[in-house]
């Protein structure tokens, strides 16, 4: 495998007042977010068992630990990003939602801006993954997602309203 | 022809390649190596060709 998630220690940034970046708009298809998720569950066991936690993965939403020295458009990754939303750490705290500080590689490369990279955690949860998942027909599997669409959903709702990239910081479409 | 779509965050591929697990399939795809599938995110999607299914059941992707 050559998705490889590791947790940071202890991230001095992880302060009330920390901006976070989602890119994308990926509740644009929250089916399709909750896809993508599952297909990175098991790179986080190592991040799991960093964490304490027993289950073979979990299910997390990638974020981005604003840099306060660096643009937003410095974390838009290409032009078919047009949109970001962000939250404050205090915010995603306050609502139970664990934060991991991860550091991201495929193919041995860091993803570019990994040491601003994070993970909200959506679910550890092990009752259903990831066996069960991999044996349910395709019906089934929609059920199972459709289970755990709520949890994303809430964490989705800490995030502001979608902005453009390249609109002035604070200015939302 | 594309197989299927593939749901990924298009921050995980780097220098034209992705892996990501069986789990973010529907389940009925039968894909083997050299298919061409559509990596998909909020509506936009990129073609890839799909390299290896490793053992531990990750697909390993390349953009074309």
């Amino acid at each position: 495998m050559s998705f490889v998630v590791t947790l940071r220690d202890a991230d001095a940034r992880l302060a009330d007042d920390q901006q976070i970046v989602l890119r994308l708009g990926t509740d644009a298809d929250v089916d399709q977010t909750i896809k993508a998720s599952l297909g990175h569950f098991l790179a986080y066991r190592p991040v799991v068992v960093a964490s304490g936690l027993d289950a073979p993965g979990a299910l997390t939403l990638s974020v981005y630990l604003r840099n306060p020295g660096r643009p937003v458009v410095a974390y838009r990754a290409g032009p078919f990003q047009r949109w970001y939303r962000t939250t404050t750490v205090g915010h995603v705290i306050d609502a139970g939602v664990t934060i991991w500080p991860t550091d991201v590689s495929v193919e041995g490369e860091p993803l570019p801006l990994s040491s601003d990279h994070a993970d909200l955690v959506v679910s550890a949860r092990s009752d259903v993954l990831p066996d069960a998942y991999l044996a349910a027909t395709k019906s089934e599997r929609r059920r199972m997602r459709d289970n755990l669409r709520p949890e994303f959903e809430a964490v989705l709702a800490l995030f502001d309203a979608p902005i453009a990239f390249g609109l002035p910081d604070g200015a939302q479409a | 022809m594309l197989k299927t779509e593939i749901a990924v965050e298009f921050d995980m591929i780097v220098n034209g390649r992705t892996v990501v697990h069986q789990l973010a399939l529907d389940g009925d795809e039968n894909l083997e190596p050299g298919d061409l599938v559509a990596l998909v995110s909020d509506g936009i999607s990129l073609v890839a060709v799909l390299t290896e299914i490793d053992d531990a059941g990750y697909l390993h992707l390349a953009l074309r």
